[in-house]
């Protein structure tokens, strides 16, 4: 997906939207920026599916958010829907990094990790917390889309 | 609620057991480490009920995880669980730091935030997570413990 091993260590304070990018560049990601250069969005290719990834700088909340944004849809009124929320309540104790949270108003589900930056952030747990992330999504999809697809 | 102080400089690398009970030296808080010298446990009073919190310290992985154990008890059969996984994925959305996580064999749910340590954790970063995790705990208790009441 991208070379981690040769990914230079680098040590950043709260990094913000430029920090976060040039992180983002040391891992040969291609990515979409918003206008305030904070926000960025990236694309992979795994074997199930395509999945964006979206990587928010916070440096006020000495926060990174790291997120496989639009994972799942899924109404309240859905026939699915409790069943499922059980279950990704369950995986999430499962998962040691990363969990899944809903937003019904748009009935997105995301699988998200926030990335605390008191301490500073290099690129190398950036490209790990993707690729972890990616590995979950790609774990858990085609159980997930089953459920809702019946 | 935490007396955090000043902060100390971050570990250099993944931080071992003896370096987080300093962290909690460092903001007074009372503490016990398990007999296996895995996990360290410590107890809150909070507006809304006390807490027992453990802190699970992986060097090898670069993980710590921070958990409040049995904050909620939801058995598999409750007539509620639906209505309370439901809300608890809509939280776990809503949350900056920690998420909500359901053991459906013994009904535990937590309330936990895992640090990926690569970049080292300063005291600073534990004791803000510690509060935070305990905010989110009284925040949402009597809302929760509502929905599983009968």
């Amino acid at each position: 997906m991208f070379n981690l091993r040769s990914t230079p260590k680098r040590k950043t304070q709260a990094p913000d939207g430029q920090a976060v990018a040039r992180l983002l560049d040391e891992l040969k990601v291609k990515y979409f920026a918003n206008p305030a250069g904070d926000h960025f969005r990236a694309f992979f290719d795994c074997e199930q599916a395509t999945y964006e990834v979206q990587v928010l700088a916070m440096p006020r909340a000495a926060t990174v958010l790291v997120t496989v944004a639009n994972y799942l849809r899924v109404s309240r009124d859905h026939p699915a829907t409790d069943d499922l929320m059980l279950r990704l309540m369950e995986i999430n104790w499962e998962l040691p990094l990363g969990y899944f949270g809903w937003r019904s108003a748009s009935e997105r589900i995301d699988i998200i990790t926030a990335l605390r930056t008191t301490d500073g952030l290099c690129s190398d747990t950036v490209g790990r917390t993707i690729s972890w992330l990616l590995g979950v999504a790609e774990r858990y999809h085609r159980e997930l889309q089953d459920m809702v697809e019946f | 609620m935490l007396g955090l102080g000043r902060g100390r400089s971050a570990t250099p690398g993944p931080p071992d057991l003896q370096a987080v009970c300093k962290f909690l030296d460092g903001m007074d808080l009372r503490y016990f480490v398990d007999g296996q010298g895995k996990a360290i446990l410590l107890s809150f009073e909070c507006d809304k009920a006390d807490y027992d919190m453990f802190i699970l310290v992986d060097q090898q992985h670069a993980f710590v995880y921070v958990s409040l154990a049995r904050y909620l008890q939801v058995p598999r059969d409750h007539p509620n669980v639906q209505a309370i996984m439901t809300r608890l994925m809509e939280t776990n959305w809503d949350l900056l730091l920690g998420k909500f996580e359901w053991n459906p064999n013994d009904g535990e749910v937590r309330v936990a935030f895992t640090f990926t340590t690569e970049n080292g954790m300063g005291q600073k970063a534990l004791g803000a997570a510690i509060s935070a995790i305990l905010d989110v705990a009284d925040k949402y208790y009597i809302e929760l413990h509502a929905i599983l009441e009968p």
